[in-house]
């Protein structure tokens, strides 16, 4: 495992995190189990840089602390809108930040997790699609390409 | 590596009024580029899954929240700005919208008459009806028959579209990363199309850093992929970059003193989720999406919007709040959700402006009446979904919104806007802007109609001067 955005211990301790927010049961797999490594560092590289070191400091400071702890404190920020100001606006980020990254891991059905992202679909039972092909080639491809004025003068 | 091209207009942005402004200008042979931050997506090639959609077809990874952290702006990066991700319900906006914009505008051609010409011009190059009946949901009907026992007058929403085949199996949820078979009418598919066979030139994922004015014109400074920088030249220059971008830009280039208001006036609609779980199956997913929307004489007098959406398992389940074995069990039901989202329209302007890190710091503006009107509408959402049987009713912990105007606002006064009414900017010979950011206020209904019937009135000034 090598994420390029989180260290091994962050990445375990997300990780235990995400086994808080995602438990499994009988059907439905642990966050854990999932290797979600493999997609992590893709979503993240998505994210504001400034958002990422939020999230690996906050990892640097949780990756202390006892699953219990941790449990109260997601419990607690559960009840942000109790706490008004800075401690209410730092609850939302961590809400946002953990459940943002751990739900879009585990619900987007990805390939390459262990089976879980399969799994996960079967068991949610989601089956739209979009089940036609497009009924004549698009064009849109090649209108593009020769559009580009840097094509032409600097193929790259 | 520099470069230097020159073109009669180059159009920073490739939504509805970049591209409807190319559209108008090409087809009179004028030369134009216009550069686009995010790729183009081949149909074969759109993202599979929520992560990537959001991340490649969004700025900031899909969600930039605003100061609070209690509401997300989103806004579309790829060939065709928004226009690929959005849900392509189409307004004309009625006299509520038009009186509020001569009231913070000035300018006295916001009336419905007037506009009239510019939407039917709009609604020529898009292919708009209502979607087929057959294929509605029982979260429509849900919707439908909870808001008219509470004395709403719900109506089917209207939406650029064509040839969904929902009969072949369909589903529209399907098509929010990007529609695979060209029936949501997004601007790669119709306008921005019809431009490029006309001559248009594009540079997808060519990101515009700055921008100069020169003697007889423009040049701008941008990255193409990220790596190569090029400049080019022109007499005319477009902003249909949206708010933020366009904000960004001129920060970034310098113009804040030349224009006092710019990321003033901004304004959103705070669009909030209700969630109803029912004992029965309401696969809200299938078939059409956002069949019904109210926006009923109340609903425009209150600012509401109630509005018939629903999404795929990732993203339902960032909004439905809590976490661990309940959220795993509500996710187990996702079949069983029905959902209906409440748009307030911020009445009150906020701002926007950017840190040293180019991250956007908004301001959404709304004031405790607005946080009033959020209020009533939720309740109307919750009262809707109990009605109608659902066992339990949640809110999402934070509002999305996908709408966002001003930041530089159409106006009389220099003080108070940066756009003039013939869209350009004040004190600026050759720049124009008549996207979402020139937009005087808020409207409370959904403005991509009204940005098209914007840009090609602007565009028939811009066309004066080339």
């Amino acid at each position: 495992m090598a994420s390029k955005h989180f260290s091994p211990d962050q990445w375990k301790t997300l990780e235990r995190i995400g086994d808080i927010l995602i438990p499994g049961d009988e059907t439905l797999p642990v966050f854990s189990v999932c290797g979600f490594y493999n997609h992590v560092d893709r979503l993240v590289g998505f994210l504001q840089e400034s958002d990422v070191k939020d999230m690996r400091q906050l990892l640097n400071v949780m990756k202390y602390l006892p699953n219990f702890v941790i449990r109260f404190i997601l419990w607690i920020a559960t009840k942000e809108h109790f706490f008004p100001g800075p401690i209410g606006l730092n609850f939302r980020k961590l809400n946002v930040g953990l459940r943002g990254i751990t739900f879009s891991l585990y619900y987007s059905f990805l390939n390459n997790t262990n089976g879980c992202g399969q799994r996960v679909k079967e068991v949610i039972d989601y089956d739209a699609a979009i089940r036609t092909k497009l009924e004549k080639a698009d064009d849109m491809p090649n209108l593009v390409e020769s559009a580009n004025p840097l094509n032409t003068k600097h193929a790259s | 590596m520099e470069e230097s091209l020159t073109y009669d207009v180059i159009i920073i942005g490739s939504g509805c009024s970049g591209s409807a402004i190319a559209n108008e200008l090409t087809r009179e042979g004028v030369s134009c580029l216009m550069l686009e931050a995010g790729k183009h997506h081949k149909k074969e090639q759109l993202p599979l899954n929520p992560i990537d959609s959001f991340g490649q077809m969004t700025w900031g990874g899909g969600l930039e929240m605003d100061t609070t952290f209690r509401n997300a702006v989103m806004r579309g990066k790829g060939v065709g700005g928004g226009t690929v991700v959005y849900q392509a319900i189409m307004y004309r906006f009625d006299e509520y919208v038009y009186e509020f914009w001569r009231e913070k505008s000035g300018i006295s051609d916001f009336t419905v008459e007037k506009m009239q010409p510019w939407y039917e011009k709009a609604e020529a190059l898009l292919s708009i009806s209502q979607q087929d009946e057959r294929y509605k949901t029982e979260c429509a009907r849900i919707f439908h028959d909870g808001l008219t026992k509470l004395g709403f007058q719900p109506k089917i929403e209207m939406r650029a579209q064509k040839n969904c085949h929902w009969d072949k199996g369909n589903d529209c949820i399907e098509c929010y990363g990007g529609c695979k078979i060209n029936g949501k009418q997004g601007m790669p598919d119709t306008v921005l199309k019809s431009a490029l066979k006309q001559g248009l030139k594009l540079i997808p994922e060519f990101e515009v850093k700055k921008i100069e004015e020169k003697s007889e014109g423009w040049m701008v400074h941008g990255e193409y992929r990220g790596n190569k920088r090029f400049s080019f030249n022109c007499r005319k220059l477009v902003l249909g970059a949206g708010p933020l971008g366009n904000i960004k830009l001129l920060e970034d280039s310098g113009f804040k003193k030349r224009l006092p208001s710019l990321g003033q006036n901004f304004y959103v609609h705070t669009q909030w989720t209700h969630f109803g779980l029912f004992d029965q199956i309401v696969d809200a997913h299938k078939g059409v999406l956002m069949y019904y929307g109210c926006t009923d004489t109340k609903c425009r007098e209150m600012g509401i919007k109630f509005e018939n959406i629903f999404m795929s398992p990732a993203i339902l389940a960032d909004f439905y709040p809590g976490y661990g074995r309940n959220h795993q069990e509500i996710m187990r039901k996702y079949r069983h959700l029905s959902c209906i989202e409440s748009a307030v329209q911020g009445r009150n302007p906020g701002s926007v402006k950017f840190d040293k890190n180019g991250i956007p710091i908004i301001d959404i503006g709304f004031t405790d009446e607005d946080k009033k009107r959020e209020k009533y509408a939720a309740e109307v959402a919750h009262n809707v979904l109990y009605k109608e049987g659902a066992k339990e009713v949640v809110t999402s912990p934070f509002s999305i919104c996908p709408h966002h105007f001003g930041g530089l606002n159409l106006g009389v006064d220099g003080e108070t806007s940066c756009i003039d009414p013939e869209f350009r900017l004040h004190g600026f010979r050759n720049l124009y802007c008549a996207d979402s950011s020139a937009f005087p206020a808020s409207c409370g209904l959904n403005p991509a109609l009204t940005i098209l019937a914007l840009s090609i009135k602007a565009s028939q000034n811009i066309l004066k001067e080339v």
